[in-house]
């Protein structure tokens, strides 16, 4: 297991002309504990500049912590890195940290033997992750040449060529398409339960957080807002219940008068060509509505719920958290 | 020492393989100094070679070793500059950020880097040794000379590899490594022209690089004589303070990295 506690990290900027030179700090992680499990997928949830990238490289030994302690396996991955990088590594998006004129197997070579793996166990480690990420068939052709799902398949390939106990994800569908998406999904999930592998993926695609992990941690402004499973998340910051009302037809004066009633409490999302409009709500506001609609006499078909999202609950929280 | 060994093959292996894998690299390797060898052979030439008799050149033959023997070690270390400034893009790219993330024998991938590129040396090396014969025939000096050169130029233009990717890995300003190891480091270091025929300030500055000494025994082996003690006694005091430089400064490398996320540091 993977225990953190308290990690801080403050970034010193050094900014401004080389003869006035200022210093800034700048807080991007503020105390985050967590753990991370064998055979579990463990999320980090946020939106861009939450301090995802900067938990996962201390994590990972990239950086060290400005305090707090990191503790792989009853390593201590502060002071003794060199011995954590062993039982870890990373996997990023992005496409261009591989070598593009080499071949799958000699990329997985070169990393291969710089954990000092010998000729036939590194040969025996290629075959299997190669087979674990359907490579087999490409493996001789150079990287170049490979679709950006391939490209990243190799990438997971290469994460896993020291067979590590952990392996950290930051981002690895950014910018892929949902086919791909999906596949990776499908790929890191198989590591998780086929392999065992105790699994840190960051992101700020609820619906990969909702479909991959086992435990998700919200992060905002350096700090954990939320943690749970993701239906407990759900529940946790209970998001308003959303409404979705279709009436026969919308006219503007309707319309302006349903605009009014948008406030704090409610909020209404009116689209005139399809005459329906969503609202995130308590029931009994739903009555007001339906009152307005009867005023004007406008005939509702269709009244349903929409089930609130994990997009929804993150929103609220992060929302939540920045007002209070 | 194992982890060291493994961490140099899987380099030599992947820089092959990344940068130097079409034939038209190697031919462009050996014409172009060839080329520049030639040129300036014949402006040489051109001039009257009785003042070159004061530097132990007396013939249009000991002009072309004299010269042949900088283009072959200046090339070499040439060479490594050129290897070290693909660190630039590999930094950029991510894939260093992948090697820092590994246990790996951080000298092991500098030396390993290096070696990977010497190779490249060796097609300039055999066209020297050719020439070498020609000229100067195949008796016992030519023929024990020319592996002393050989293994010498290697363990220093490995060594000197090394430091340059240290530098290249660590520096903001790339740009000015690469410029100073150009021009400035044929002059300095009497690639065509001896050091001794220099001012005293460029003669002072020219300590500071090993291919000076480099440069320094390979030519003593051909003007007859071998090379002075003191040469060597320097030859191995460069190179050890320079991979005692290279380590610390990817120490240092490694430490900044860690607090600030980031490797350059100056
Ligand atoms: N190397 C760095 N130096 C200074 N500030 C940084 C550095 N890396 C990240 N930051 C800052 O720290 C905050 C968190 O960034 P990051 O961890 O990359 O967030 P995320 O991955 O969630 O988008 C941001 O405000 C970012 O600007
Ligand atoms: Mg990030």
């Amino acid at each position: 297991m993977i225990e953190a506690t308290d990690l801080y990290k403050n970034y010193l900027i050094k900014s401004g002309h080389i003869w006035k030179r200022k210093k800034e700090s700048k807080e991007a992680v503020r105390g985050i504990s967590l753990a991370i499990r064998p055979g579990q997928i463990t999320g980090l949830l946020g939106v861009n500049g939450a301090g995802k990238t900067t938990t996962i490289k201390m994590l990972t030994t990239m950086i060290s912590p400005t305090s707090g302690t990191i503790v792989i396996d009853g390593i201590d991955a502060v002071t003794n890195f060199m011995e954590a990088k062993k039982k870890l590594n990373l996997i990023t998006g992005g496409e261009r940290n591989i070598y593009w004129r080499l071949t799958a197997v000699e990329n997985l070579e070169y990393f291969g033997s710089l954990y000092g793996m010998k000729k036939a166990e590194l040969k025996s480690r290629i075959d299997e992750v190669l087979k674990i990420v359907d490579l087999e068939d490409q493996k001789d052709i150079p990287v170049e040449k490979y679709s950006k799902g391939m490209k990243q398949r190799l990438q997971i390939a290469r994460g896993l060529i020291n067979d590590p106990a952990y392996l950290f994800m930051d981002e690895p569908t950014l910018g892929l398409d949902i086919v791909i998406t999906k596949s990776i999904h499908d790929y890191i999930t198989k590591l998780a339960k086929n392999e065992n592998k105790g699994i840190l993926i960051t992101t700020h695609y609820i619906f990969e957080a909702e479909e991959l992990c086992d435990f998700i941690y919200v992060i905002d402004g350096g700090k954990i807002i939320a943690s749970g499973t993701p239906q407990e998340i759900k529940l946790l910051y209970r998001p308003k219940k959303r409404f979705r009302i279709t009436a026969a037809m919308l006219t503007d004066e309707t319309v302006n008068t349903l605009k009014k009633l948008n406030d704090n409490d409610m909020e209404i999302i009116i689209s005139q060509e399809s005459h329906s409009f969503e609202m995130k709500t308590e029931r009994s506001n739903v009555q007001k509505i339906i009152g307005v609609l009867r005023k004007h006499d406008i005939d509702i078909s269709n009244i349903e719920t929409v089930d609130p999202t994990l997009e929804d609950a993150l929103y609220d929280m992060v929302s939540g958290e920045r007002r209070g | 020492m194992k982890m060291f060994l493994s961490v140099c093959r899987g380099e030599i292996k992947k820089q092959q393989r990344n940068y130097f894998n079409s034939w038209s690299t190697y031919i462009s390797l050996l014409v172009w100094p060839v080329l520049t060898l030639a040129v300036s052979y014949y402006s040489y030439l051109s001039f009257d070679l009785e003042v070159l008799t004061k530097i132990g050149i007396h013939s249009a033959d000991d002009l072309a070793v004299f010269l042949l023997t900088g283009a072959l070690c200046y090339n070499c270390f040439w060479l490594m500059v050129q290897s070290a400034f693909f660190m630039l893009n590999e930094r950029e790219n991510g894939t260093l950020e992948m090697v820092f993330m590994t246990p790996a024998s951080r000298m092991g991938i500098l030396y390993g880097r290096s070696l990977g590129v010497f190779n490249q040396g060796i097609w300039f090396f055999v066209f020297y040794m050719v020439m070498v014969m020609v000229i100067r025939g195949t008796d016992a000096g030519t023929v024990t000379g020319l592996p002393a050169v050989f293994v010498s130029l290697l363990v220093s233009a490995v060594i000197w590899g090394g430091f340059m990717n240290a530098v290249f890995i660590t520096s903001r300003d790339a740009s000015f490594w690469f410029i100073l190891c150009d021009e400035p480091m044929k002059l300095l270091s009497g690639v065509q022209l001896p050091v001794t025929v220099m001012p005293f300030i460029l003669r002072a500055l020219s300590v500071i690089f090993p291919l000076t000494y480099c440069l320094d025994i390979a030519r003593s082996f051909f003007s007859g004589a071998v090379p002075e003690d003191t040469v060597w006694l320097k030859y191995i005091m460069i190179n050890l303070l320079l991979i005692m430089l290279t380590g610390l400064i990817l120490r240092l490398a490694e430490k900044h990295n860690r607090t600030t996320g980031n490797l350059q540091f100056y």
